[in-house]
């Protein structure tokens, strides 16, 4: 971990900004897409991949859709921090898989469960936070949810063993996504104590406490 | 014993050969239940009514030789711990212009629309469809002398005095042989050559063919919109075995008598419903004097409902009416018409593990009627 505070003097209500980079060295297995073909044994016509006797290619998420760096601020600024969004993301769904694999939203916000596969999907979660079911719908029509409890929520299609993904609903704004090459940056976040947190894949990887100053650049690096 | 150490040597060989070659992926499901039948029929008091806990196993491996070679393996055994292979197939795909497929092996044969609900876990209640598991009087190594005989067995299918008694369709309908498939447009296609028949399959045999003919099946399904899938099934084939000699005509052989039998079905689908029926009509020749076929109509039709996160309700209902033949100068039918009705709550414990509580009601029209019940508790789960 590095954390390099800025040297000199800011207001005290000015923000710090957190940036860093995210290293891959391992390979994680729980995004792979072989083991849709399992069940490709026993679907029926609505539900299979369209390429049903053969192999669907697997495909891995990149690492902006699979990571997520979000923070968790200190009690003593909780009540400065947390608020709700109305806003709507998308959570898509296209090639037997859920994109992206880790979606972070704000507790308030709705999302939106497109179908973009010509098969059924059948979108649902039992997680406390929010359980739900969406039933089945065909290709070119969504559903929505909105999440107002913070917590993680597994997603599942109930036809698609192999489909997954997760939403970490949030009660403060101050989260991202690397771009393709690891870096992220959180700018505007009120100085106070906070606790970074590094999720990858389907996993919560790593937490830090770290302390933002006023007009600071800290920087938090992490290694999966 | 023997047997299952065997079967467990394969197996392991089976994922040691393909670790070293292919991508393989085993996977399966637990499902302990406890049940409590009452009633007078044979076959439908589970240990003779006696309150039993059961279980049942499955495992599944699947291994992908290359882009278009795989073969599929599916074990599975009950509280008697005998282990049954129901699936060793290779599948070879994309293979012409056309795109058909091949699989060759012992597999599940293409009758019908009950695709993975031969599974606990994707069973929406207890048993499957009567037409898959009711024993009728008709047995597969074995002859009346003359309609009489059969008339006095009537409601006994399943029992220990018709040992080789046939369901119309044999459970999962797992047997060996080959099958070309594909697909054209929203066309489905499956034509199949096997041992058997798909009364009399040879999966809880040495699954040889046991007489000289081989069974036939061909099926069409078209799924015209999202979610809705109508199907057509034909097959035929001798279903007796080569060792039936009593009260055969002098001049005729088991494989002179066959089995017809033709389906269709339909699968609907949306939102929180799901919906499944079948329909077909079964004929046995068989070696009367004055009644050649033994003829039985059976239909089910199968509902789900999900009605929260986590909990559904399900209903199936089925019925099999037979044929009359003529005894002693009298029309009868040659074996009881059953209806049955089966209710489930379902409760999905997690992603994983479910937990069923299945009621199911049978009342066979005999002479008098005769009811039967069956109450089920199940947990599955999938590794």
């Amino acid at each position: 971990m590095i954390i390099m505070p800025a040297a000199f003097t800011h207001n005290a209500e000015e923000p710090g900004t957190v940036r860093g980079h995210i290293y891959i060295t391992r390979d994680s297995r729980d995004d792979l897409m072989g083991r849709q073909r399992i069940a490709d044994r026993y679907l029926s016509r609505s539900e299979r991949s369209p390429d049903s006797a053969g192999s669907v290619k697997p495909e891995r998420y990149t690492i902006p859709e699979k990571t997520v760096i979000y923070l968790e601020p200190d009690e003593s600024i909780r009540s400065r921090i947390v608020s709700t969004s109305s806003s709507r993301v998308i959570l898509d769904q296209r090639n037997l898989m859920f994109y992206p694999h880790v979606l972070a939203i704000q507790q308030g916000t709705t999302v939106v469960f497109p179908n973009n596969d010509d098969v059924y999907h059948n979108v649902f979660s039992y997680s406390r936070p929010r359980q739900f079911d969406l039933g089945r719908y065909p290709e070119g029509q969504f559903r929505t949810v909105t999440f107002n409890t913070p917590g993680v929520v597994r997603i599942y299609c109930d036809i698609h063993a192999h489909m997954n993904a997760t939403i970490l609903v949030l009660d403060n704004p101050y989260f991202t996504s690397p771009d393709e090459s690891g870096n992220y940056s959180l700018p505007e976040v009120p100085a106070g104590r906070y606790t970074i947190h590094f999720w990858y894949g389907r996993n919560l990887v790593e937490s830090r406490e770290i302390e933002i100053k006023p007009g600071s650049v800290s920087t938090v690096n992490f290694v999966y | 014993m023997l047997r299952t150490v065997l079967m467990i040597i394969l197996l392991n060989g089976f994922v040691i050969i393909s670790g070293l070659t292919a991508q393989i992926d085993v996977y399966g499901q637990v499902s302990p239940a406890f049940s409590q039948s009452s009633g007078d029929t044979p076959q439908l008091a589970v240990n003779e009514g006696r309150p039993t806990f059961l279980w049942r196993l499955d495992i599944l491996a699947d291994a992908y030789i290359t882009d278009r070679v795989t073969a599929y393996i599916n074990i599975r055994s009950y509280q008697d711990q005998i282990i049954n292979i129901d699936y060793l197939a290779i599948r070879i795909s994309d293979i012409s212009p056309i795109g058909f497929n091949i699989q060759a092996g012992k597999f599940d044969m293409p009758f019908g629309n009950l695709y993975s609900r031969r599974f606990p876990a994707n069973n929406f209640l207890f048993d499957l469809p009567l037409i898959y598991q009711y024993h009728t009087v008709v047995m597969s190594d074995y002859l009346f002398p003359d309609e009489q005989a059969m008339i006095q067995s009537r409601g006994l299918g399943g029992s220990e005095d018709l040992p080789s008694s046939m369901p119309v369709l044999d459970r999962g309908i797992y047997e060996t042989g080959v099958m070309i498939f594909g697909s054209i447009g929203i066309v489905d296609y499956f034509a199949v050559l096997m041992n058997g028949t798909v009364s009399n399959t040879g999966s809880y045999g040495n699954s040889l063919n046991v007489n000289n003919n081989l069974g036939k099946l061909f099926r069409v399904a078209v799924t015209p919109l999202f979610g809705l899938t109508i199907g057509g099934s034909f097959s035929w084939g001798s279903y007796l075995s080569e060792n039936t000699d009593t009260y055969l005509p002098y001049d005729a052989s088991a494989g002179d008598y066959r089995q017809y039998i033709g389906s269709i079905d339909l699968e609907y689908s949306r939102g929180h419903l799901r919906f499944f029926t079948q329909a077909l009509y079964n004929s046995w020749e068989y070696p009367f004097s004055t009644t050649k076929n033994l003829d039985v109509f059976g239909y089910y039709a199968e509902v789900k409902y999900t009605f929260r996160p986590r909990w559904f309700v399900a209903a199936r209902m089925n019925q099999m009416l037979f044929s009359d033949i003529t005894a002693d100068g009298i029309d009868q039918q040659w074996d009881h018409d059953v209806l049955q009705v089966e209710g489930g709550l379902g409760f999905a414990i997690d992603r994983n593990t479910l937990a069923k509580a299945v009621f199911k009601e049978t009342v066979l029209y005999g002479p008098e009627r005769i009811s039967n019940s069956m109450f089920a508790l199940q947990l599955v789960t999938n590794f």
